[in-house]
């Protein structure tokens, strides 16, 4: 029965993944017990062969390729950005014109001379005399 | 562009990939394009797709390195791992999905066909069985312990890396080493 339980934690014990307690209780029954030691020794035959087993590498050109294939990636992404770069002001432009031709309009009650403080070619000054021509 | 000293850490190169640094990211995959392809290729058993998922985990990486701050308490080399896992399980459900229409097994005679260039006969086929039957048990025990064994992940990684506890873990890695073992006593 004890060796049941020794058995069932042989594979964590090579793993070192017992909590110290357990792990000296396996180590000393495997100290006095030769049928979990060579139980122990199979688990780590396996392990053995795991490791001896052949290893491949990865192709000659694999690297050459892959960092092509960045490049290819960090082009695009940066002509996304050079597109951002240009657009993005534009459209903050454009939208915050709007923005205030739109908040001008709630002011169509009051005269156009009580705009005329605006300075001169500040976007207001501008803005009232296209107005001041089309009258 | 970059003055890198001739060590840094896994941390330190996928940041400065995150900054758009390629020698960073060539660095990187020079340091993990062979340990990935021999997991993957030992867990999906197929060398060119190896090849493919392999290449894919480090362009996953070079899109998004940037984030990597987000999961800073984690290891690079976990989460490079975690990547390749998640493709190669797609890889391995795409081709069970064509295998059934083929009804074919080629991917496990490869796997057995690689093998080659051993000192001893008893040696090359005891490792040819081994890994013979390791194609053949249950996908997430070879994972976890082709990730423990030949990767030395803790149990705690492997659990990152696949997703589960770490007693599920255990349990998995036990049960991987029993049926190899049952193998290596026959043979
Ligand atoms: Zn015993």
């Amino acid at each position: 029965m004890k060796c049941r339980n020794i058995r069932e934690n042989l594979s964590a014990y090579i793993d070192e993944e017992l909590y110290p307690d357990q792990s000296e209780n396996v180590t000393q029954h495997l100290l006095h017990c030769p049928e979990c030691s060579s139980a122990l020794e199979v688990l780590q035959k396996v392990d053995t062969v795991l490791n001896n087993a052949p290893l491949y590498s990865v192709p000659a050109k694999f690297s050459e390729k892959l960092m092509h294939e960045i490049d290819i990636t960090s082009s695009s992404t940066e002509n996304l950005n050079i597109i951002n770069l240009i657009f993005a002001p534009i459209k903050k432009f454009i939208l915050n014109f709007f923005t205030l031709i739109e908040s001008l309009k709630s002011f169509k009650t009051a005269t156009l001379d009580e705009f005329s403080d605006f300075p001169p070619c500040s976007m207001g000054y501008i803005y009232f005399n296209l107005i001041d021509q089309r009258k | 562009m970059n003055n890198f000293s001739s060590v840094n850490s896994d941390v330190e190169l996928i940041k400065a990939i995150g900054n758009g640094d390629h020698k960073a990211f060539e660095r990187l995959a020079d340091r993990y394009k062979n340990a990935l392809l021999n997991f993957v290729y030992r867990y999906i058993g197929d060398m060119s797709a190896a090849q493919e998922v392999t290449q894919e985990v480090f362009l996953r990486i070079y899109k998004a390195a940037y984030k990597f701050k987000e999961i800073e308490n984690a290891k690079v080399s976990t989460w490079l791992f975690k990547i390749a896992y998640n493709l190669s399980m797609n890889e391995l459900k795409r081709r069970k999905r064509y295998l059934r229409l083929l009804n074919d097994h080629a991917g496990e005679k490869e796997m057995v066909d690689r093998t080659q260039a051993f000192e001893s006969i008893e040696n090359r086929e005891l490792i040819e069985a081994v890994m013979s039957e390791l194609s053949l048990i249950p996908e997430n025990q070879r994972a976890a312990l082709l990730l423990r064994v030949n990767q030395e992940l803790s149990y705690r990684e492997i659990s990152e890396v696949l997703n589960i506890s770490v007693s599920s873990v255990e349990m998995l890695i036990f049960r991987a080493r029993r049926h190899l073992k049952q193998h290596i006593n026959r043979g």
